[in-house]
């Protein structure tokens, strides 16, 4: 046993997120689940003991890539249940790879499904030549306004660049691909063209007891400039997204990013002292949503709560 | 965008027209007007949105027009041109220092105060403050797509102040920990709306609801008389390549940029703008206006027959 049970695979991935090679909570969770899987194919553990601890410290290691991650680690416990629960039933060490690889699969595939029901769901609300605008790199949003393309609704979209890490051109480049009508303009610019706007449509890092959600930093402002401009704003997220927490009067973390990613490093060197901060992500209250997209059908804010409740059950405290 | 900055291009535009007027070799009155009506007319294009501009060309013809039914030479009205475009200049100089003189006064021992882009006026309030003693902390937006924050924070860094760095989304969630938001101004419309850097708008509307004071640095060349008249402020859209690079933009593929520079914040989100000839609330705009250019009509206008005052 080395002084690091950490896999190699787990700490790749774990780098491949912070170097931006990841967008999206539900692209970060499908590489996470993979690099689990394929850590424990590749176990060295000769006891069920010792395959357990293995488990515990790379969950605890890909619990890093994003403290504010709920589908991460809603996906991380549910695999670490299953494997516990095999554990103390006595299972030896190749059932338990099979355990995790299998749980890990089902995982993915709710996750994958639940993005195809969000599509087919959200594409609903769109109707034919709607001015959709959005923020960030949401897998669930791209996914709805592909279909809804598909479905020869011509929707146009203004996708907002979103500082610092620019992802909204990724978004931009995947609807592009597909022949979608994009617009590219800077977060700034939202309040200039939500009047040309018919809806706002965001994803969704996590979702509230209270149907608040977390999401990339300038979503809430987005949120307060549509509600102003009598603007609906639809926020897509599975129910991997909500957060258990939360109901136990938690408060989902905001992690402060490197302030390098706002100003570079060289810049931060040639220019007088100053702070820089970088919070990562921000809360869109309740209130300034008017409905959320889930693989079950489409909730009020208000009946987030529901949701939230069967997801304790799944998950453990 | 080689020269930026209202003051600059407003001060530019004059003494190019200062230059016309020199260089004039017209022998009768007619001719050499006329010549600075259509150098008048060119300089006018090139920045339409920032309506210091016009007025700063304004400030001459007027003076010229008015001169000109009573000289008897060119070269009377030769030194009217000179004179008006020096007097122009000296005020939009002096003008950022009264303001911060003013604006001092308004900033609060312990304040924390959010600014956006980079306007001359504004850091005159917060370096004239911190000279005056007041201790105090900044926030800065970076202010895309130019950055042009970066400026600001090295200015106010510079001079002693605290500053931190955040991006222009960042401002809804510091909100809460701001007491004052400081801004400058491209153009304040007749009804006391402010047009100013993109981003602006959607600062105020946090600002005021989160029940955050919101303060405009203006000096009274960025009043716009023709709002008085109904006439709507040109919201410029600049070249996508300040936000992306082509190599960028290819490797997207067909998408469509837009880049407006500035949007427009409405009087209900202003508390007050700060101008050389005083504080005054947003609604007060119509005030300035008349002082500085009377009550005008389309055609005073368009032949310059306007801005009134005489005193910097």
């Amino acid at each position: 046993m080395g002084k690091t049970m950490v896999h190699r695979d787990i700490l790749k991935v774990v780098d491949d997120v912070r170097i931006r090679q990841m967008r999206g909570g539900t692209v970060v969770t499908h590489a996470a689940l993979n690099a689990l899987r394929s850590a424990a194919l590749k176990t060295k553990a000769t006891s069920s003991k010792e395959f357990l601890a293995e488990l515990k410290e790379n969950v605890k290691y890909l619990m890093k890539i994003r403290a504010s991650s709920i589908p991460l680690s809603n996906s991380l416990r549910f695999v670490s249940l299953d494997v516990q629960q095999a554990a103390d039933r006595g299972a030896y060490v190749k059932e338990l790879q099979n355990i995790l690889s299998n749980s890990a699969t089902q995982f993915d595939t709710k996750l994958e499904e639940s993005i195809r029901e969000i599509a087919e769901i959200g594409a609903r609300r769109i109707k034919d030549g709607d001015v959709v605008m959005t923020h960030s790199y949401s897998s669930s949003v791209i996914a709805i306004l592909k279909r809804a393309h598909q479905q020869h609704k011509r929707p146009k979209v203004f996708v907002t660049e979103t500082r610092p890490e620019l992802e909204g051109r990724d978004v931009a480049r995947e609807l592009a691909a597909e022949g979608i009508d994009v617009t590219l303009i800077i977060d700034s610019a939202v309040s200039r063209f939500i009047e040309d706007s018919d809806k706002v449509l965001i994803g969704a890092e996590a979702v509230a007891a209270n149907g608040a959600i977390v999401n990339k930093i300038g979503t809430a402002t987005i949120a307060s400039v549509a509600q102003r401009a009598r603007v609906r704003v639809y926020a897509a997220a599975s129910t991997y997204k909500f957060s258990p927490e939360t109901m136990l009067g938690e408060l989902i973390e905001i992690e402060e990013r490197d302030p390098s990613y706002v100003l570079g490093h060289s810049k931060m060197k040639r220019l007088p002292h100053f702070a820089v901060r970088n919070p990562a992500f921000d809360v869109t209250s309740p209130q300034d949503i008017d409905l959320i997209i889930t693989e079950r059908g489409v909730i009020p804010p208000q009946a987030a709560i529901m949701i939230v409740r069967e997801q304790k059950g799944v998950s453990v405290s | 965008m080689r020269i930026r900055g209202a003051r600059l291009i407003a001060s530019s535009a004059v003494e190019a027209l200062q230059i016309v007027a020199q260089d004039s070799s017209a022998k009768d009155k007619e001719n050499f007007v006329t010549q600075l009506s259509d150098a008048a007319r060119v300089l006018l294009e090139t920045r339409p949105t920032a309506v210091s501009l016009p007025n700063g060309i304004r400030y001459v013809m007027h003076r010229v027009n008015a001169a000109k039914a009573n000289a008897t030479s060119v070269a009377e009205i030769r030194q009217v041109a000179i004179k008006a475009a020096d007097d122009f200049v000296e005020l939009t100089r002096t003008a950022v220092g009264r303001i911060g003189e003013i604006g001092a006064k308004r900033i609060r021992d312990g304040d924390v105060v959010l600014t956006h882009c980079n306007s001359s006026a504004a850091i005159s309030v917060l370096t004239t403050a911190w000279k005056l003693g007041k201790k105090f902390e900044t926030f800065v937006t970076e202010t895309r797509p130019r950055f042009q924050g970066h400026l600001t924070a090295h200015a106010l860094a510079r001079a002693g102040i605290p500053v931190t760095l955040i991006l222009d989304d960042a401002v809804r969630y510091f909100i809460q920990d701001v007491d004052t938001v400081l801004v400058g101004a491209d153009a304040i419309t007749a009804n006391g709306a402010l047009v100013n850097k993109v981003g602006t708008s959607m600062i105020a509307l946090a600002a005021h609801e989160a029940n955050v004071e919101v303060f405009v640095a203006a000096e009274s060349y960025k009043f716009s008389p023709e709002t008085m008249i109904g006439e709507l402020v040109e919201i410029e859209e600049r070249d996508p390549s300040e936000m992306i690079s082509n190599q960028e933009l290819r490797k997207i593929g067909r998408v469509k940029v837009r880049n407006p520079s500035f949007d427009l914040t409405p009087p209900k989100f202003i508390d007050l703008i700060i101008t050389e000839r005083g504080i005054i609330p947003p609604l007060g705009a119509m005030l300035v206006l008349q002082e500085v250019f009377g009550i005008v009509t389309p055609e005073e206008l368009r032949e310059y027959q306007t801005y009134r005052i005489d005193e910097a």
